[in-house]
């Protein structure tokens, strides 16, 4: 009996220890990583080891004339930090990962109203989890865009 | 109606399209035009895109955030009297009423926190939260906290982080749940009321930024219209709004959004990775075309909010 409750006590920590690195708490670190800017939306990534390496894909409409950013927050057992790519169509118009460094906090500039897509993969090769939040930096007049 | 026939149904509306001679997509066509030899997407001739994307994107069409931000952005004042009256909520019968009522006063939240005006949060988060609790999702507004943090003016940012989370987390579990119909019902309400308070402050203000604002809605009607056609095959409420959007579809028709397309770079300042994506959008709209769009939304508005 001893032994039962003793491995229903691991297997509750197991979860609860698992859910603190890809649940809620993730979410906590995202939002204070975002720091002062306007939340927007977040992304739950999760990757199964089986399909981290190809990922998964967000929509996301982005407004012409503004800046944007995207933070990651990567779950303690993450292998490698997932990478983000953003893509207009099948246009890759940059990534987090640069110069072989993985960035956790990137700004996009955007100048066209549309759809885009967010694909997300980890080349761990485990399963991996992140949250990612997208939030308003800065809005621009015409006269105002960086060249 | 299930989610795997929506979509269906909406992959082959866009086969249809496309075989009738859609040629653009987002981000995708060039072709030359007035602008010289720039190449550029021209979305005039329609608009690509897939069904899965389609059903994708709905979730995040309109950001409260951005709207008012904008709004703000030119300069004018607070106008309570443009949003939808706080107390509303018992004219709303239907799941359809409710839900897009419930985004309508979303982007009304959304404008009003920007405007840092806490004291009339109060009413319309308990209008929020009896909405939210007729169509099952109430859990998701912690009512408690946001009063509190609505009558704290120390805690405004975080009033406006979890007014928007909280949203999110409605959205992402009506489609966990099969409901994509009413998280979309949600998504329409705060697109129409983000774009009924842009109107009304274009109307006041003729402001550049904003005009062209409501010229880039272009791609976004015709994803609504998509959207919308589907569900309404089965809903009556989707059905009366189907109409008004084909209507609304056939005004943005004369509009003209071009892109002068460009080579995105990414750069490294201070140890901050940025991303430029080096395009300019043209927003061709006449004066003639913005009153009748502005006409349009205000129809679609008072026919979702009477």
């Amino acid at each position: 009996m001893g032994r039962i409750y003793l491995t229903l006590i691991g297997l509750f920590s197991l979860i609860v220890t698992s859910s603190g690195q890809c649940g809620e708490e993730l979410m906590k670190q995202a939002l204070s990583e975002m720091g002062s800017y306007q939340y927007i939306k977040d992304f739950d990534i999760k990757l199964p080891a089986a399909s981290s390496k190809t990922g998964t894909k967000y929509s996301v409409v982005l407004n012409s004339r503004t800046k944007y950013q995207v933070n990651v927050a990567n779950g303690s057992t993450n292998a490698e930090n997932v990478i983000l790519q953003i893509f207009d169509g099948d246009k890759l118009l940059g990534t987090n990962f640069y110069n072989g460094k993985t960035y956790n906090v990137f700004k996009f500039i955007c100048s066209k109203t549309g759809a885009y897509k967010l694909n997300v993969f980890c080349n761990g090769g485990t399963d991996a989890c992140a949250r990612a939040v997208l939030s308003l930096v800065e809005q621009y007049s015409d006269n105002e865009m960086p060249k | 109606m299930n989610n795997r026939h929506i979509f269906r149904s909406t992959a082959i509306a866009l086969v249809v399209a496309t075989a009738f001679g859609v040629q653009s997509c987002v981000g995708g066509g060039s072709s030359n035009n007035e602008l010289g030899d720039v190449p550029v997407d021209d979305r005039d001739s329609g608009l690509v895109v897939s069904g899965e994307v389609v059903s994708d994107m709905i979730q995040n069409i309109s950001s409260p955030v951005e709207m008012a931000n904008e709004v703000k952005g030119t300069g004018v004042g607070f106008s309570q009297g443009i949003l939808n009256p706080a107390g509303m909520e018992n004219k709303y019968e239907t799941s359809f009423k409710k839900a897009v009522n419930l985004g309508v006063y979303a982007a009304d939240l959304g404008y009003i926190n920007t405007f840092n005006k806490n004291l009339v949060v109060v009413d319309y988060l308990g209008s929020i939260k009896r909405l939210a609790d007729g169509i099952g999702v109430g859990q998701f507004l912690d009512f408690t906290t946001l009063t509190r943090l609505a009558k704290n003016s120390t805690n405004l940012d975080s009033l406006k982080q979890l007014s928007v989370t909280s949203f999110n987390d409605i959205d992402r579990y009506l489609r966990e749940q099969n409901r994509s119909n009413v998280s979309t019902a949600i998504v329409v309400g705060t697109w129409v009321e983000g774009i009924y308070i842009t109107s009304q402050v274009i109307n006041q203000t003729h402001d550049k930024g904003l005009i062209d604002r409501l010229g880039e809605q272009k791609d976004i009607v015709e994803i609504l219209r998509i959207v919308i056609n589907t569900y309404s095959k089965s809903d009556r409420d989707y059905k009366a709004l189907s109409g008004k959007i084909e209507e609304l579809k056939h005004i943005y028709e004369g509009v003209k959004v071009t892109t002068e397309m460009g080579e995105p770079e990414t750069q490294e300042i201070d140890g901050m990775l940025i991303i430029v994506q080096n395009e300019i959008t043209h927003i061709d709209i006449s004066e003639e075309q913005v009153k009748s769009i502005i006409a349009k939304i205000n129809e679609i508005r008072s026919s979702l909010v009477e």
